[in-house]
């Protein structure tokens, strides 16, 4: 019995090592197809190539497996050595050396959705490089001279914003970058209009964003080259994405994070008719603190005549009188040419204004009389038939004096 | 607004500041006579400019669009009304 020794060229059942490793294959790719496996990284492998190799590993065993360049490509999270994975794909042999190995077509971190797991791959890598920091965000102009907007031409978004600034800041002077907000070529497109609004010198603030959407609509403002953009750029930013409850990588970057573009709009420009009103109220505190201011010299002055001379007021005390004259002169020509401006520019705060106008206090509420020149302060001062003088915001009147009414002591 | 007039003029930061300034010191009432109408005409200018900020601009919407040597230009905006 020689059944052990076989002559080469006598048996069919001998194999070639190629002819038993490729029926191994046939056997191993027939079985072990389109399956999940749960592992570890481990070894992670990334030459120029682009493929990906890498070991799927547990406590027992350990499987080889590569990710072929176009796979790795659409993978959107960092692999890396330790991360655990869920793994799509098939066994294969690699045939020269032996080996059995899994060909990943799809990969995707365990117990966290793949894009969550980038988002907070991407945030701490930004954190630590310095890009959320607050001293680097920049004040955004009370007044901006030309607003940037960034995002689809055609979307919610644009609407939201021009309604509000619209509402707020009527005569707004804004340039839209129209850009895809979604898909492959959204963020390159995002981050290229961001830089080219900073190459001009006539945008002083811009808001970049879009309306709601999935986390994967959202992606783009997830992206690493809008988030350098945003960092890059001299112009502040104010990030507008989606709904309140969508925070960005674009956000954290963005100088000012607006919660949609609807609130982009209320930041960007103030309200014209609250500065307005506020800028009436100063205008009004400015006239009625003259109005005082000259009031005061006059009654000091009249105290003054009072008490010097009845009826021959000293030159001292004319002169004193005519300056006043002149201030108050002066002032209401700066005063209605002030009160002209407003009308032309105010219209319906007109109504308003008019009430507040020195003229309008001081036809209300002063005067001046003189008899023979020297301010009155008192009813007992002249008899019936005096000639009294009175002066008015404008202009004077003479009368005669019918009956006097002096206060009873 | 352009630039020019921007370095120029005072923005509506500074000529509102001033303004306040002026308000307060005139209601302080310590100034005198000459000095308080000096100080007044000064506010009254502030409030010129401040409202002129304001108002001076014309509204202005403008979209970018690229020509086919990858150049940018400036074209109206036009707002869709529907939806």
């Amino acid at each position: 019995m020689n059944d052990n020794i076989l002559t080469w060229d006598a048996s069919p059942d001998v194999l070639t090592v190629g002819e038993l490793t490729s029926r191994i294959r046939g056997s191993l790719e027939g079985n072990f197809h389109d399956l999940w496996v749960v592992g570890e990284i481990s070894g992670l492998a990334r030459p120029h190539s682009g493929h990906v190799y890498l070991t799927l590993k547990d406590g027992k065993a350990e499987l080889g497996a590569v990710m072929w360049r176009r796979t790795a490509e659409r993978v959107r999270f960092n692999l890396e050595d330790g991360l655990e994975v869920l793994a799509f794909g098939s066994i294969t042999v690699y045939e020269p050396r032996g080996r059995y190995q899994m060909i990943i077509s799809r990969i995707q971190p365990r117990g966290i959705g793949a894009l969550q797991l980038a988002f907070e791959q991407l945030k701490k890598k930004l954190k630590e490089e310095g890009l959320f920091d607050p001293a680097h965000k920049k004040p955004l102009p009370l007044i901006p001279g030309r607003i940037g907007i960034v995002t689809s031409a055609t979307g919610a978004a644009i609407r939201d914003i021009i309604r509000q600034l619209d509402e707020r800041f009527p005569n707004f002077n804004a340039l839209i970058a129209p850009v895809r907000v979604q898909g492959k070529a959204a963020a390159g497109e995002i981050a290229e209009a961001i830089r080219y609004l900073n190459t001009r010198d006539d945008v002083d603030v811009m808001i970049v964003g879009r309306g709601g959407g999935s986390i994967e609509d959202l992606w783009s403002f997830n992206e690493e080259a809008v988030a350098r953009a945003i960092y890059a750029s001299r112009i502040p930013v104010i990030s507008a994405v989606g709904h309140e409850i969508d925070v960005t990588i674009a956000d954290l970057v963005a100088d000012v994070r607006a919660l949609t573009p609807t609130a982009a709009g209320e930041i960007v420009v103030p309200d014209k008719s609250i500065l307005h009103g506020q800028i009436d109220q100063l205008a009004a505190r400015l006239r009625s603190s003259l109005v005082n201011r000259i009031e005061l010299a006059r009654s000091q002055l009249a105290a003054l005549a009072t008490a010097t001379s009845l009826d021959r007021p000293t030159d001292m005390i004319r002169r004193h009188q005519q300056h006043l004259d002149e201030l108050m002169m002066r002032m209401q020509s700066t005063a209605s040419h002030l009160v002209e401006i407003a009308r032309e520019q105010l219209g319906t705060f007109s109504g308003r204004l008019d009430a507040l106008s020195p003229m309008g206090v001081l036809a209300r509420a002063y005067s001046i009389t003189l008899k023979n020149g020297a301010a009155l302060s008192s009813a007992a001062e002249v008899k019936a038939g005096d000639r009294l003088e009175t002066v008015l915001a404008k202009g004077r009147i003479e009368s005669t004096v019918d009956a006097v009414h002096p206060e009873k002591e | 607004m352009t630039d020019k007039s921007r370095k120029e003029a005072p923005t509506f930061e500074q000529a509102m500041e001033e303004l306040e300034l002026i308000v307060d010191e005139l209601e302080s009432g310590d100034l005198t006579l000459d000095k308080s109408l000096e100080r007044y005409e000064r506010g009254v200018k502030a409030v010129r400019r401040c409202r002129q900020i304001l108002d001076e601009a014309e509204k202005k919407l403008k979209v970018l669009l690229k020509d086919e040597g990858g150049e940018f230009h400036e074209d109206e905006f036009e707002e869709e009304e529907s939806q």
